[in-house]
């Protein structure tokens, strides 16, 4: 049934902050199974797109419905009574990992499971030993379960990412979006943290929705590509049609220079 | 976390229960108001107490405090049944808790009164009360404690009313304190002059003989009645045949054996009996009071000539009323003496006759004046200099720092209503420095210099360590960290709903505004206010004080976490919210972890600073080492008082030692 469902539908959803617009009546629709880069200068709202998906910003009222696998996300500036069965479906992966620094990685992990089970074993923490398994699991799939025990805190930052995926996976998400998952990582844990999201999409059928700002990883690892521009796509299409006009148009004339500059060294 | 709450819920309740199930026999407390340590009152009054209970069959419960106010309080809701109080605060019992007076104490020697006293130096320069009146702001003077008969109301309404003199504004300086505190600072000359009565000189003579030798009586009052013992009025019929004929023949009754051991007992608390009495043994104070009433009414500043005169109205119509129910005792009592004297006729008939014409003219006499005389005063206008005074500093300063910061020639300049913001910022608080100088009198500022030798002075009689009781002392201060604790744990269990209900980033704003508001008053009203607010129902002790520190300390921590609540980053938050959990995970998980280093050091550090604010309770009976210092500060006793305080120090350097490593943990 749920397979008949868009992961994503966005369905003309503007937001504005105060005088400036992020998103201006915006339409999107992700299908189960794709991997989809989301490209655009900063601030040409990628970020906001990927917020408004999860319900973590709320969207201008008049705008149309925003649903995760066909359950409803928000709709006219509103955000659904369903909203946290909706997120639950749905792995969020941030450029500031948002692990809780003070907790080990485990029960980092062990969260992602709080929209599953009954309030209370969340608050007192009694997860149900199922979490525990499958959270042990993911650790072990993302390669950080020796360091299973340490706060958070403590980690490299390539290792908190892979512990939010762990999380995500414990939360048994059909889709992962994750918000510039590498701008802060090293070129060494940055491939690891895309080679991890490619392996999801493909071994698991994992839906994947990713911000980049470095254009070949987007490239490298998707399949389809979603351009932005001052809060309008300019672009949604086979990642081959990023050719070399369309990307100045995307980020500017001096993106010009930039690959001129590349293609030197 | 919420492991630790359930199970400090489930201690308190382990604890209480046995309370509740104690209470078989009928129960009563006995109070009495002690000038000295509480612990040795206790001690004198055991014999006594424990007599009461044979004889009625009664549970009697015995507290002491240092102030009447909280007895009264605790009186009036039904948590003090029967009580020994000084003729005004019986007043005020009697007013305030529906109670009534069924008896009076008599002294040692059987007298029915005592004199109050105005005790100085034996080589002070001053014989009469003339040369203390001279009022020109040179001497300085010690008033009892400021519901005291004999220290405080007698001398108001002998001495000053009378001649239209208000203390305040007499002497250089007038002080408060317990009869003990005041002879000694008279002794030690620190006051030129203070009150007393003969009955507390009596006991000086035995605890501080060279005290007493030291100094000399000025002037002494009318005979005032003794103290008297006051009761609910609504305790049942029985229990009051029970306890009005135990008091009646304490001491006097069985044989010569138990007279005798009884007798002991009364003279170790200055007793000679009890004799019975009703209200009408409070008229004469009632009198007194009038009287201080007006000699405030006629002294005040505050008041506007209108109010004043409406108040003088008042008065004199209390005193009208007051002088029916004086003429009937009097009237009753003329009666009785005419018809001894007239028995007497047969026997002396030259005496008895003489007694009758005297008797007569003693009566018309003393029958009092009500006319009260009506003073104009100047209002005061230094208020309104400053305040103007004040503001103009404030726009002085505002104008000059609008014309500095007008746009310059080169660099940026800056927006107007930034520099408008900024000016009225900084002039408004100069302003009101400038308003605030006199009222704080900082003009006192340069004395800190001049007067340095003195404070050296002060500081050197703590160097003469006196280390007897330092057990007492200890152990009350072991009380005083325990009362600390748990009203610092109760305050925080409080403290971590509240204070999430009063961050922006959690809560909408209906709620924010009136939880920060509720936070606001429980800081602000003064924790004696909600002591008394709790003796009305658990009545006096530590519970009590518990209660009023953990109601303040939850003010300050709700404030205090909330900030640390609005501080936190949000990521932890949306990674939470974004798995689909619920409300209370995410505070559990992306909150909590945050703030619990920060909400730790504020607990930890609001139970030190508790451990020192527990000193105020000991005024409402709770004990701790607080009640202990209060006394020794104000008898001027530097070596003990220098004792406490370093085994305070060390009990707080304790409580930051632990706090530290249990920061280290929680960090």
């Amino acid at each position: 049934m749920a397979e008949l469902h868009s992961a994503l539908s966005i369905d003309r959803v503007t937001k504005t902050y105060g005088a400036a617009t992020a998103l201006s009546s915006a339409s999107l629709v992700v299908k189960p199974g794709e991997m989809v880069a989301l490209i655009g200068a900063s601030g040409s709202g990628k970020s906001t797109l990927l917020r408004l998906a999860s319900g973590l910003v709320l969207a201008d009222p008049g705008s149309g419905a925003i649903r995760l696998f066909g359950e409803k996300v928000q709709e006219n500036g509103r955000l659904s009574a369903r909203v946290r069965r909706a997120r639950a479906r749905v792995g969020f992966i941030f450029q500031q990992f948002n692990l809780v620094t003070r907790a080990s990685l485990y029960a980092n992990a062990m969260l992602g499971s709080l929209g599953q089970i009954a309030p209370w074993r969340g608050v007192t923490g009694s997860f149900p030993n199922d979490v525990r398994k499958r959270a042990m699991d993911a650790l072990e799939r993302v390669g950080v379960a020796d360091h299973a025990g340490k706060r958070a805190a403590n980690l490299s930052g390539g290792q908190q990412q892979r512990g939010a995926i762990a999380r995500a996976l414990v939360q048994q998400a059909r889709a992962i979006f994750a918000d510039e998952p590498i701008a802060s990582l090293d070129p060494v844990s940055a491939r690891r943290v895309m080679r991890l999201l490619a392996e999801l999409n493909a071994q698991d059928g994992m839906t994947v929705v990713v911000t980049l700002h470095q254009v070949d990883y987007a490239l490298k690892y998707c399949r389809r590509a979603v351009a932005l521009k001052a809060g309008q796509i300019i672009y949604d299409g086979p990642i081959s049609g990023l050719t070399r006009e369309r990307l100045i148009e995307i980020y500017g004339d001096e993106y010009r220079d930039v690959m001129d500059e590349s293609v030197r060294a | 976390m919420s492991l630790l709450l359930r199970l400090l819920v489930l201690i308190s309740m382990a604890l209480a229960a046995p309370a509740a199930l104690a209470q078989e026999r009928e129960r009563i407390v006995f109070s009495v108001i002690s000038t000295e340590q509480t612990e040795a009152v206790e001690a004198l009054w055991m014999p006594f107490v424990q007599a009461m209970e044979e004889e009625t069959g009664l549970d009697v419960e015995l507290v002491s405090a240092i102030d009447y106010a909280g007895v009264i309080e605790a009186m009036r809701f039904g948590q003090v049944d029967v009580g020994w109080f000084s003729n005004l605060s019986g007043l005020q019992a009697i007013r305030l808790a529906d109670a009534e007076v069924f008896a009076k104490t008599l002294y040692p020697g059987g007298q029915e009164g005592y004199r109050s006293v105005i005790l100085v130096r034996n080589d002070s320069p001053l014989q009469t009360l003339d040369d203390l009146l001279v009022c020109d702001g040179s001497l300085s003077f010690a008033l009892g404690d400021p519901n005291s008969t004999s220290g405080t109301l007698v001398p108001l309404a002998y001495i000053f009313a009378p001649r239209g003199i208000d203390p305040q504004s007499c002497f250089a300086q007038v002080t408060n304190a317990n009869h003990e505190q005041t002879a000694l600072a008279v002794a030690n000359g620190f006051v030129d002059a203070g009150t007393n009565n003969t009955t507390n000189l009596d006991r000086l003579a035995q605890t501080r003989p060279e005290a007493l030798a030291g100094m000399r009586i000025l002037w002494s009052s009318p005979l005032i009645q003794t103290d008297p013992i006051i009761w609910r009025r609504d305790l049942p019929e029985e229990i009051k045949s029970e306890i009005f004929s135990f008091f009646l023949t304490y001491g006097f009754r069985g044989d010569a054996e138990q007279r005798t051991r009884e007798q002991a007992v009364l003279e170790t608390l200055f007793l000679g009996g009890f004799l019975p009495a009703t209200d009408e043994h409070l008229l004469p104070i009632r009198r007194l009071e009038l009287m201080r009433d007006l000699a405030e009414t006629q002294a005040s500043e505050a008041l506007e000539e209108g109010e004043r005169a409406a108040r003088l109205e008042q008065i004199e119509l209390a005193l009208r009323e007051l002088a029916v129910e004086e003429r009937r005792v009097a009237v009753r009592e003329l009666a009785a003496d005419m018809t001894e004297a007239r028995t007497r006729l047969a026997t002396d008939e030259a005496g008895a006759s003489a007694d009758i014409t005297r008797l007569v003219a003693e009566f018309l006499a003393a029958q009092p004046r009500i006319e009260v005389e009506r003073r104009i005063r100047r209002a005061t206008t230094g208020e309104i200099t400053r305040g103007l005074l004040g503001l103009g500093a404030g726009l002085t300063l505002f104008a000059v720092m609008m014309i500095r910061s007008r746009p310059p020639r080169f660099g940026p300049s800056r927006l107007l209503s930034d520099r408008l913001i900024d000016a009225a910022i900084w002039s408004g608080l100069f302003g009101l420095l400038i308003w605030s100088f006199w009222p704080a009198e900082m003009f006192k500022f340069p004395l800190l210099g001049t007067n340095a030798p003195r404070m050296g002075e002060y500081i050197a009689g703590f160097f003469q360590l006196d280390l007897d009781g330092w057990e007492v002392y200890a152990r009350q201060t072991l009380i005083t960290v325990q009362i600390a604790l748990w009203g610092t744990v109760v305050a925080v269990i409080a403290a971590i709903p509240f204070g999430l209900m009063a961050s922006r980033n959690i809560a909408p704003v209906w709620i924010v505004q009136p939880v920060r508001r509720l936070m606001d008053a429980f800081r602000a009203i003064n924790e004696l206010v909600v002591a008394a607010i709790f003796v009305a129902a658990v009545g006096l002790g530590p519970f009590a004080g518990v209660m009023a520190l953990a109601l303040h300390t939850t003010g300050v921590l709700a404030k205090l976490f909330s900030e640390a609540v609005e501080a936190i980053d949000d990521g932890p938050v949306e990674g939470v919210r974004a798995t689909g959990a619920g409300p209370m995970n995410e505070v559990v998980w992306g909150v909590i972890p945050q703030v619990i280093p920060l909400w730790a050091s504020y607990a930890l550090y609001r139970f030190e600073s508790n451990t020192r604010a527990a000193t105020i309770l000991g005024l409402i009976g709770a004990g701790g080492i607080g009640q202990v210092l209060i006394q020794n500060i104000r008898s001027f006793e530097y070596g003990k008082t220098a004792t406490i305080l370093l085994i305070i120090i060390a009990a707080v350097t304790a409580v930051d030692l632990i706090s530290q490593m249990l920061r280290k943990r929680l960090v």
